[in-house]
């Protein structure tokens, strides 16, 4: 797409999309972190993902300021507006990304010494959430709607791999009842990753939105899948 | 399909008016409505236009629905405001201008030779860029066409249509106690609506608007624009406009010109959240060099 004729919107947009790849990445590193700290039972660094979610929150706040400027300053129209319009969806689900990254460092706490030591079930969420933001932060800044809709339609892959890991854990909980309060906190760390895909699925939709213009949320991936079609057909 | 060459001689002749009647002079047969859809006032068919040897507009085709609001909007020189003065024959007025093509209003090809051409523009009112009320009283600004087309008699007859009219324009309450002084000495905004009310006066089914608010201030601005809102409940409304958030703000339905082609047209919602041309797309959101 050619560039605006008033060229401060240009450098404006690159800024907002700037910000939005740092909240990405801050997101995921706090993923990282928190399922690192249970794994290891390291409270120091969930700590240090507790902390860090105030970078997250400030970034929002900022990225809604700018947007909001380019808004009145700009009074954007069609995919400039989109644009503006998803980013601001998009920075809500990511603060939201990273709160839930906050929630599952604190579980950390609720983790007893001697508790479990194999992950198997939700080490597979968490590969596949890991995956999720890397493919939709991918589709995102590379404006690649197809990419997005395949994040929507893995969802399921992460919600069958969450209750399969809720299964194993209900019959680890009645194996050993002395270990329950950690086994809920597994349980909640499982249910945070799933969350997580839900608002991975979010800003999927609201980048195919960006992307064609057509409102795809509360949307069967068939239908994604026809206005997508139907998209490429036109161009 | 109508060819017409324009002329001066065409435009002549002021018969007396039945403005409850079809536009066509007494004896001529109402052309068939049948080819305008339901809810359309006005048909544009292939219309193309020529000033000289230079041509403006090639091939417009778009209908006009019934008591909605549709903006034109396109780059200066794109033709819109050439297809909009097409609507009641004000290029008749410019030499050398010809025209092919077929525009209808309720189904009436209004480039038939047996059109009576002011009869049509009191059915297709029009509201210029600059306010140009009468140098006469706020009063006659009023009442000086429904006066000559018979619309309303003097007296009490006539006293309530120009109150009705300045209502209608939201300027009554402004005005009402200073009718008899000069339209002229009202505000730019006033001397608008003012317009706009002495449009309305003779009972038009159309209102053409050309840029009615780039001479006037937000305020002012948004005083139009809120009786644009009003207005079509009642009238057929067409707007050229520059200014694309006044296009979003008051139109149900938005064309896009280029170089004196239809590029788009299509709600006014879609138009500005997910236009389906690129052309379109670049124009919007200032990326046009």
């Amino acid at each position: 797409m050619s560039a605006h004729i008033v060229s401060k919107f240009d450098k404006e947009l690159v800024t907002l999309d700037d910000l939005i790849l740092s909240m990405f990445k801050l997101a995921q590193h706090n993923i990282k972190g928190s399922l690192k700290a249970i794994y290891t039972g390291d409270k120091s660094l969930a700590r240090q993902v507790i902390e860090q979610d105030q970078a997250v929150n400030a970034l929002e706040v900022q990225i809604d300021e700018l947007a909001r400027r380019l808004i009145v300053t700009h009074q954007p129209a069609a995919s400039d507006l989109r644009r503006i319009f998803a980013a601001t969806k998009i920075v809500t689900d990511l603060e939201r990304i990273s709160d839930l990254a906050t929630d599952i460092a604190e579980e950390v706490e609720r983790m007893e010494r001697g508790g479990p030591t194999r992950f198997g079930q939700l080490k597979v969420i968490h590969k596949l959430v890991m995956g999720q933001i890397k493919a939709v932060r991918k589709a995102y800044f590379e404006r690649d709607v197809e990419a997005a809709h395949r994040v929507i339609e893995r969802d399921k892959v992460v919600n069958d791999a969450y209750e399969s890991c809720q299964r194993v854990i209900l019959a680890m909980m009645f194996e050993s009842a002395k270990q329950i309060t950690s086994y809920l906190a597994l349980s909640n760390v499982a249910k945070g990753l799933e969350r997580i895909g839900d608002h991975l699925t979010n800003i999927a939709e609201m980048t195919i939105y960006m992307l064609i213009g057509h409102e795809v949320r509360h949307v069967s991936p068939d239908r994604i899948q026809a206005l997508i079609e139907d998209q490429d057909d036109d161009d | 399909m109508t060819e017409a060459l324009i002329s001066e001689a065409r435009v002549a002749r002021v018969p007396e008016l039945d403005l409850a009647g079809p536009i066509t002079t007494k004896n001529d047969k109402v052309t068939d409505v049948s080819k305008t859809a339901p809810g359309d006032m006005i048909s544009i068919e292939n219309l193309r236009l020529w000033y000289g040897d230079n041509q403006t507009l090639h091939g417009i085709t778009m209908s006009i629905r019934e008591r909605h609001v549709t903006a034109f909007i396109g780059p200066s020189g794109c033709g819109k405001s050439t297809l909009l003065r097409c609507v009641n024959r004000m290029n008749d007025r410019i030499p050398n201008c010809r025209i092919q093509g077929r525009v209808t209003l309720d189904g009436m090809d209004i480039y038939e030779s047996k059109v009576d051409v002011v009869r049509l523009r009191t059915r297709v009112g029009m509201v210029f860029q600059k306010p140009n009320p009468f140098p006469k009283s706020i009063y006659e600004n009023i009442a000086f066409a429904p006066r000559i087309h018979g619309v309303a008699r003097k007296g009490s007859e006539m006293d309530e249509l120009v109150e009705s009219c300045l209502r209608r324009a939201a300027l009554w309450d402004e005005v009402k106690d200073k009718l008899h002084q000069p339209g002229t000495a009202l505000s730019g905004g006033q001397q608008q609506r003012l317009c706009i009310a002495r449009t309305i006066a003779v009972r038009p089914d159309v209102i053409l608007m050309d840029e009615p608010c780039s001479a006037l201030d937000p305020i002012a601005t948004a005083k139009v624009e809120e009786l644009i809102d009003e207005l079509k409940t009642e009238f057929t409304i067409v707007i050229v406009t520059h200014n694309m958030q006044q296009a979003a703000r008051v139109s149900d339905y938005t064309a896009f010109f280029y170089l004196g082609t239809l590029v788009e047209y299509s709600d006014t919602n879609t138009m500005f959240t997910s236009p389906e041309k690129t052309q379109t797309e670049d124009y919007i959101t200032g990326r046009f060099g």
